[in-house]
């Protein structure tokens, strides 16, 4: 598998106003990233409307150092309107320009973060796009975070049963009950049913003990079943502790980029 | 703004509450820019980072109210201006089309005449701004209530 890093995990020094995303892309290179996530609402210069010329320097800029860009994140928000919810049509619209930015940027995986319920809505949602994914050539990886369990995301999957519609799992649905924002704790077994649809991995982790582990996600079990199963796609550490604490951005990265590679490798 | 928050969430109200306290602690950290408040011509002003965790619709934020040593200011001498486009903040939740960057520093322009005679040296600021999230984080009507404060140096 391929391991790298979340830009996310770069939020402190992003929010400080300290770095930019070509900052964050040459520490990732530096630590020996294979490759990003770049989330657009975070680190996309001229966001929402970025041109044309800072999609394709920052897709330059992660192959000359030898990276690419696994996944390719947004937010697809139905309330960014005061007077009234989006539309469908608005939401179908804003989907498709998604899917357009992650081709540009080379991404073969576009994580949308959007939270329905009941599941119906997602389904819906998805199959109305699926024709412009395989168009583009990009998979909607959907991502498996609380407050949903693995169940809702498996009738998903079989529902729309796509190949442009696949499984982004954040490892914080295995966390133990003493991570932040943990509801519930779910058994590892539960992640095997979900390993054929994985494309790509959220390596969660908001602390690390003084073995550089993190204490509440089982890191060497997720990434052994993946190993196990002969997992090809990607998996990026997204450290969360900087909402709560500050600490320089890389320091954090290496920590969990090591914990990565001791596991994953 | 130092409430600890729950050790075990059992179930997403207590997960949305828990998502507040974590949410106003990055916000808390880096919302004042500078430390000041500046004279600006017709009022003050303070440069405040957007306390969201991402980038964010102007439309967003619904509610904002500066208290400077325990003086009020009117939301009608309240503005924000993001890339110098001054907007009264009581306008800001109709601007969909208006993006705020994540740790971009907007201006809160404070046109309150008698502001100048609450100001001292330095200066106990709050900061309660409302923000409606995009979709539900678990959040009471999916709004977060930042509740913030900081000592901030008057300078003419």
């Amino acid at each position: 598998m391929k391991l790298g890093m979340s830009l996310y995990t770069f939020g402190a020094d992003f929010h400080a106003g300290k770095i930019d995303i070509y900052d964050a892309l040459k520490t990732c290179a530096k630590i020996g990233c294979d490759g990003v996530e770049i989330i657009g609402e975070q680190h996309i210069p001229g966001w929402p409307n970025p041109s044309l010329d800072e999609l394709k320097r920052i897709r330059e800029t992660v192959s000359s150092l030898g990276m690419e860009i696994f996944c390719f994140s947004c937010y697809f928000g139905k309330n960014i309107r005061s007077d009234r919810p989006q539309t469908e049509a608005e939401m179908i619209q804003n989907a498709k320009k998604m899917i357009s930015v992650a081709s540009i940027l080379g991404a073969k995986i576009m994580r949308p973060a959007y939270n329905a319920n009941p599941v119906e809505v997602l389904i819906d949602y998805v199959n109305s796009v699926l024709p412009t994914l395989e168009e583009y050539g990009v998979i909607w990886g959907v991502e498996l975070h609380a407050p949903h369990p693995p169940a809702y995301y498996l009738k998903a999957l079989e529902a729309v049963n796509s190949p442009w519609f696949r499984l982004v799992p954040d490892f914080s649905c295995w966390q133990g009950p003493n991570a932040p924002g943990q509801i519930q704790t779910n058994e590892l077994s539960t992640f095997e049913p979900l390993l054929k649809y994985t494309v790509h991995c959220h390596g969660k982790a908001h602390m690390f003990n003084e073995n550089g582990e993190e204490p509440n996600t089982p890191y060497k079990e997720l990434l052994g079943m993946l190993k196990d199963y002969g997992f090809e796609g990607s998996v990026v550490g997204e450290y969360e502790g900087w909402l709560m604490n500050y600490a320089p951005s890389e320091v954090p990265a290496r920590t969990l980029f090591s914990l990565l590679e001791k596991h994953g490798r | 703004m130092q409430q600890e928050a729950p050790r075990v969430n059992k179930n997403q109200e207590d997960r949305g509450k828990q998502g507040i306290v974590v949410f106003s602690r990055v916000a808390q950290r880096d919302l004042f820019a500078n430390g000041l408040i500046e004279k600006a011509e017709g009022g003050w002003r303070i440069l405040v980072r957007n306390p969201w965790y991402t980038g964010t619709y102007l439309s967003t934020v619904t509610f904002i109210r500066v208290t400077i040593n325990g003086h009020s200011i009117a939301e009608k001498d309240t503005y924000i201006s993001l890339r110098g486009q001054l907007i009264p903040s009581a306008y800001a939740k109709n601007l969909h089309e208006l993006w705020w960057g994540m740790g971009e520093v907007a201006e809160l322009f404070l046109a309150d005449s008698a502001l100048s005679e609450a100001l001292a040296p330095k200066n106990e600021v709050k900061v309660d701004i409302d923000m409606r999230t995009a979709f539900s984080y678990g959040f009471p009507n999916d709004t977060l209530p930042y509740r913030l404060s900081g000592e901030l140096e008057a300078r003419l």
